[in-house]
């Protein structure tokens, strides 16, 4: 049997990455370490999606890209240092 | 002739150190932020034993300096763990002229010249090659994936803009004088 699919949307799902101000209002909190890998793999997902990914922060061209990639980057970065190493901010 | 020429260039790198003012500057355990890193050392024979001279990197306020020591000891261990002592070292300062006084001394070395620059992710630096973070709380050890790590801020200003980087370098293997990886930067 064959289905014919006739008037579907032919134009291709792309993704989008967050915005600055979506990223500046995540909170992170200690019980968010149990989901640490999936959010610093959406914030590696928002790095991709802008190309910042594995670039240098002097290679970006403009205030807002350095700032977005630091954003996301702290984010990353807090998650991986705090989750692992319990007794650092003691 | 070719051949000669290359061979004088080659005769005159390899004659050419860095010299430095070393000052007997004391320094008090308040003062410095981190143990000795990056050490360096060179071994003689001496008529009591051996000779070792100890260059070695602390922070010290807000800065990264280098410092020398020398030791004697019957034992190479034993000159350099005397070498090692920060009440025997001296910090070398880049040769410039205003700086030159009575009690200070000229020392050239072909040791490698460590100094803070300006990094990219995937180098391969000493760990004070880096500056350490500005806040003290962040110039802690962690843990990730397995390696010590820590982060570190960058200065960069261009443009008359003064851009503040940090990042993060992590130990390439447990040996305590290797090198670091930098892992990151943003």
């Amino acid at each position: 049997m064959a289905v014919l699919l006739v008037g579907c949307a032919t134009r291709p799902y792309q993704p989008q990455a967050m915005t600055y101000s979506e990223i500046e209002r995540i909170q992170l909190t200690n019980a968010d370490c149990g989901r640490a890998d999936s959010f610093i793999s959406m914030m590696g997902e928002q790095l991709r999606l802008k190309g910042y990914a594995g670039k240098n922060p002097e290679e970006l061209a403009t205030e807002e890209d350095r700032k977005y990639n630091s954003r996301a980057k702290v984010v990353m970065w807090s998650l991986r240092i705090g989750c692992n190493n319990p007794n650092r901010y003691k | 002739m070719k051949r000669a020429i290359l061979l004088l260039a080659l005769v005159s790198t390899t004659a050419s150190a860095d010299c430095y003012m070393r000052i007997s500057t004391r320094l008090t355990p308040q003062m410095v932020n981190s143990q000795p890193v990056d050490t360096q050392r060179l071994v003689v024979p001496d008529s009591r034993g051996q000779k070792c001279v100890m260059r070695y990197r602390i922070h010290v306020g807000n800065d990264w300096e280098t410092v020398e020591g020398i030791g004697v000891g019957a034992t190479e261990t034993d000159a350099c763990a005397r070498a090692l002592d920060l009440s025997r070292g001296s910090m070398l300062k880049e040769v410039s002229p205003q700086r030159v006084s009575a009690d200070s001394q000229m020392v050239c070395t072909d040791l490698p010249d460590i100094r803070v620059h300006p990094v990219r992710i995937g180098d391969i630096v000493w760990q004070s090659e880096v500056d350490l973070h500005s806040i003290p709380t962040e110039r802690k050890m962690f843990w990730y994936k397995r390696t010590q790590c820590r982060m570190f801020v960058e200065r960069d200003s261009k443009n008359a803009n003064l851009w503040l980087y940090q990042g993060v370098i992590c130990q390439n293997n447990t040996s305590p004088n290797s090198k670091w990886q930098v892992i990151d930067k943003y």
